[in-house]
C-alpha cells in the first residue's frame, strides 16, 4: 500500500513535531536532522516523512505531494491555500505579533502616520492587517529575523510571530495579533483515501493531548 | 506595443497554453456529449461575456476572483467564473416559459483570477435540471455524473455526498445567532476544522450536538454513519432529513453504484448558491476534486424566476491531468499511422500517395523540409510513428516504395495500388 506522507516543518518544531509522532507511535528513528536528505521512512514503510520548510507545506499539501502535515497557523493565513484544518496541537504555540522598537512612540495603532513603514516576513497578513484597519503605510518584506531591520531603522514597526515571548526587552508590543495554534493539516482528497488511517491518527494524537495535560488556552483567541 | 512582452521571460504569464489537450478535451467532450444526450439533454452555450453585476447579489463565493473590465461604453463587463450562474440567468429570463423540467448541458470554458496561472482558463462540462425539486432529479444528476466519469476512463474515483440543511438544522437547534452561523458556515466552506469546533462550542448547547461538532471532519461513512447520527433524530427536521437521505443511499445502491458513494457530513459546498444536497468527486491520483455539483433552488430568484434546479461540473483539465498519471489516455488522432518522406529525389506523386492513404481514413503526415532520410527517420522515431512510407528509385530509375516498420526496422518493398487493396 501506499504509505502515508506526512510533511514536517524544519527549523525549531523539527524536534518537538518528531517527539509527537514518536509518542503516538510512527517511528522517526530513520530521521537524520543534519542530513541534506529531505526524505524518509518510517521502519514498517507504512508513512513516508517528508522535510520541507514551513512556508512550503500548504502549496504540498493542496497539491496532494504530501497528504498530512504539521504547520503554524501563520503560514497558512500567508499562503492562502486550501487545506483541511484537522487538529490543534499542545505544542508549537506562537503569537503574531506588531511591534516598535524602543526609540519610536508610537504606542497605539492610532499614532502610524502615512510615512511609516513596517518589516514583515509576512506580506499578505500585514496588507490584510492594515488594510482592514486604514492605515496607509509601508510594508517591506523582509526575512527573519525581523528584529533587525527595527534596529538598523529600516523600518518603524514590525509585524511578525514569536514562538515564545519577545526576543528583545528594546522591542515593545503594540498589538497581539492573533494566537498561533501549530495544526495537523490534510489534503481535502488525502483525508478521504485514508479516511481510516488518518481518523485512527487523530484519535492517537487527542489521546496524547489530554494525557500530556490540558492546554494553557488563551481566552482571548 | 514593446517588444518585451512576447519574450520568453513573460512566457508564463497568460493563462494555459493548449497544444496537445485540444485533442484529448475533443476525445472526452464526445464521450461526455453521448452520455448527456441518452439522458435527454441538450447543449446550451452562454456568452463568455457577460454584462455587468450578475454575481453581485446571488453569493458566489469570491466574487473578487472574477475577471472584471469596461467596455467601450464604460459599462462593467467580466467574463463568466462558471456557467451555472450563466444558466439560471438565462433561464430566468429567456426560457421562463419553456415546459419544465429542463435538462441542459454544456461543455464550455471559464475563467478565475485567483488560480494558479496553468488554470485561469478551465475547461469544464456539467449539466443541470431546472424546474424539479423531487430527489429523482438529484439522483439523475448524481448517477449521470457517475455515468459520465466511466464513460471518459475514469475508473478509480468516488462520490462524496452531503447536504446543506444539515449544518443548517444543527445550528437552528444550537440557537446560534446569525452572524454566528456566517462565521460557522466559511469556517466549514474553508475546512478550517480547528477554529470551527473551537468558535462552535464556546457557546452551551445540548450535548447531543455538541458530539456532532466535535466531530465534525470525520462525519464520512454510510448507513454506519447515519445509524450513529441516530441520537439527533429527536430533532423534528433533523430526522425527516436523515431519513430522507437514508431512502437516496438505498436508491443509489438498487441502482449499482453503492461503491461509488460515501456520505460526507463535513461538505457544505464552495459555492454559495448550494441549497439541499451536494457532491464531489475524486480521483486517487489528484489532490483536489475532479468534479462537483449540488441542488441551487434559490439561484434562479436572485434573476426574478422562483425555480428549483440541480446541476453538476466536471472539471476537464483535471480530468486528463488523472487520466495522464494513470497513462490511461489512448488518444485517437494523436499520432499519426504514416509518415511518408523520400530520398534524394522529390517526387511528383509523394502528394498523390498521401492522398490514397488518407482516402482510405488513414492519419497521414507529410515530410515539408530538406531532412535527409536519416534525419527525417529519427523525426517519425521522436514522434512514435509506427510505419513509415519511403518513396526512392530503383537502379532502373523506376519509383519504388518502401514501407518501414520502425518497431522492428523491416523494410519491405511494396507495390502501392496493390497495398491500399
Amino acid at each position: 500500500m501506499k504509505p502515508l506522507s506526512i510533511a514536517l516543518p524544519t527549523g525549531k518544531l523539527l524536534s518537538p513535531s518528531i517527539e509527537f509522532l514518536n509518542a503516538i507511535g510512527i517511528n522517526c528513528d530513520s530521521l537524520i536532522i543534519d542530513d541534506r536528505r529531505r526524505i524518509y521512512f518510517d521502519n514498517k514503510h507504512k508513512y513516508k516523512l517528508i522535510l520541507l520548510d514551513p512556508f512550503d507545506i500548504p502549496v504540498y499539501i493542496e497539491h496532494g505531494a504530501a497528504d498530512l502535515g504539521i504547520v503554524t497557523k501563520d503560514v497558512l493565513l500567508e499562503r492562502n491555500r486550501t487545506v483541511l484544518e484537522l487538529l490543534e496541537l499542545d505544542y508549537g504555540r506562537g503569537k503574531l505579533v506588531l511591534a516598535r522598537s524602543e526609540n519610536n512612540n508610537f504606542s497605539t495603532l492610532g499614532d502610524i502616520y502615512c510615512y511609516s513603514a513596517v518589516a514583515t516576513n509576512y506580506p499578505n497578513i500585514a496588507f490584510r492587517y492594515f488594510s482592514k484597519r486604514g492605515i496607509p503605510i509601508e510594508i517591506i518584506k523582509v526575512s527573519p529575523p525581523v528584529e533587525v531591520a527595527l534596529e538598523s531603522g529600516l523600518a518603524d514597526l514590525m509585524l511578525t510571530c514569536f514562538l515564545e515571548n519577545l526576543p528583545d526587552k528594546e522591542i515593545i508590543e503594540i498589538d497581539e495579533i492573533a494566537i498561533i495554534p501549530c495544526l495537523i493539516i490534510a489534503n481535502r482528497v488525502s483525508f478521504k483515501n485514508f479516511f481510516n488511517q488518518i481518523y485512527y491518527l487523530i484519535q492517537r494524537m487527542k489521546e496524547l493531548i489530554a494525557n500530556r495535560g490540558a492546554l494553557n488556552l488563551n481566552p482571548d483567541i | 506595443m514593446s517588444q518585451s512582452f512576447y519574450s520568453r521571460e513573460n512566457f508564463n504569464l497568460g493563462s494555459k497554453h493548449f497544444i496537445i489537450e485540444p485533442l484529448r478535451q475533443r476525445f472526452l467532450e464526445q464521450r461526455l456529449r453521448t452520455v448527456f444526450e441518452s439522458f435527454g439533454f441538450r447543449e446550451i452555450t452562454t456568452p463568455t461575456i457577460e454584462l455587468g453585476n450578475s454575481y453581485s447579489n446571488c453569493d458566489f463565493g469570491n466574487t473578487g476572483s472574477i475577471y472584471h473590465f469596461t467596455d467601450k461604453s464604460g459599462h462593467v463587463m467580466f467574463l463568466r467564473p462558471d456557467l451555472t450562474t450563466s444558466i439560471a440567468k438565462l433561464v430566468a429570463t429567456h426560457f421562463r416559459f419553456l415546459e419544465k423540467p429542463i435538462r441542459l448541458y454544456y461543455i464550455a470554458n471559464s475563467f478565475l483570477s485567483d488560480k494558479d496561472y496553468m488554470e485561469r482558463e478551465f475547461y469544464h462540462a456539467g449539466a443541470e435540471i431546472i424546474g424539479s425539486n423531487t430527489r429523482e432529479a438529484d439522483v439523475e444528476m448524481m448517477i449521470m455524473a457517475i455515468e459520465a466519469l466511466q464513460k471518459i476512463g475514469i475508473t478509480e474515483f468516488k462520490m462524496d455526498i452531503g447536504h446543506v440543511a444539515f449544518w443548517e438544522y444543527i445550528f437552528r437547534e444550537a440557537e446560534f445567532k446569525v452572524d454566528k452561523i456566517i462565521t460557522l458556515y466559511n469556517l466549514l466552506r474553508n475546512k478550517n476544522f480547528t477554529s470551527f469546533i473551537k468558535e462552535a462550542t464556546l457557546l452551551s448547547i445540548p450535548d447531543d450536538l455538541r458530539e456532532v461538532i466535535n466531530n465534525a471532519p470525520f462525519l464520512r461513512g454510510k448507513f454506519d454513519l447515519l445509524n450513529s447520527l441516530g441520537k439527533i433524530s429527536k430533532y423534528k427536521e433533523m430526522n425527516i432529513l436523515l431519513d430522507s437521505i437514508t431512502d437516496t443511499c438505498t436508491v443509489l445502491d438498487e441502482y449499482g453504484v453503492g461503491d461509488y458513494f460515501t456520505l460526507d457530513f463535513s461538505l457544505v459546498g464552495d459555492l454559495g448558491y448550494y441549497s439541499g444536497y451536494i457532491f464531489e468527486f475524486y480521483t486517487k491520483d489528484m489532490g483536489s476534486p475532479v468534479g462537483s455539483g449540488g441542488r441551487y433552488d434559490c439561484l434562479l430568484g436572485h434573476f426574478g424566476y422562483e425555480c428549483p434546479a440541480t446541476g453538476f461540473s466536471i472539471n476537464i483539465g483535471k480530468i486528463i491531468k488523472a487520466l495522464e498519471k494513470k497513462q490511461s489516455l489512448t488518444m485517437a488522432g494523436e499520432i499519426p499511422d504514416f509518415f511518408i518522406t523520400k530520398t534524394h529525389y522529390s517526387p511528383k506523386i509523394l502528394f498523390k500517395v498521401a492522398r490514397e492513404l488518407r482516402r482510405k481514413g488513414f492519419l497521414v503526415e507529410m515530410e515539408i523540409t530538406e531532412k535527409t532520410l536519416d534525419e527525417s527517420l529519427n523525426y517519425a522515431r521522436k514522434r512514435d510513428i509506427k510505419s513509415v512510407i519511403i518513396l526512392g528509385t530503383n537502379e532502373k530509375n523506376e519509383i519504388q516504395i518502401l514501407l518501414k516498420n520502425m518497431e522492428t526496422d523491416d523494410d519491405t518493398i511494396i507495390d502501392f495500388d496493390e497495398f491500399l487493396l
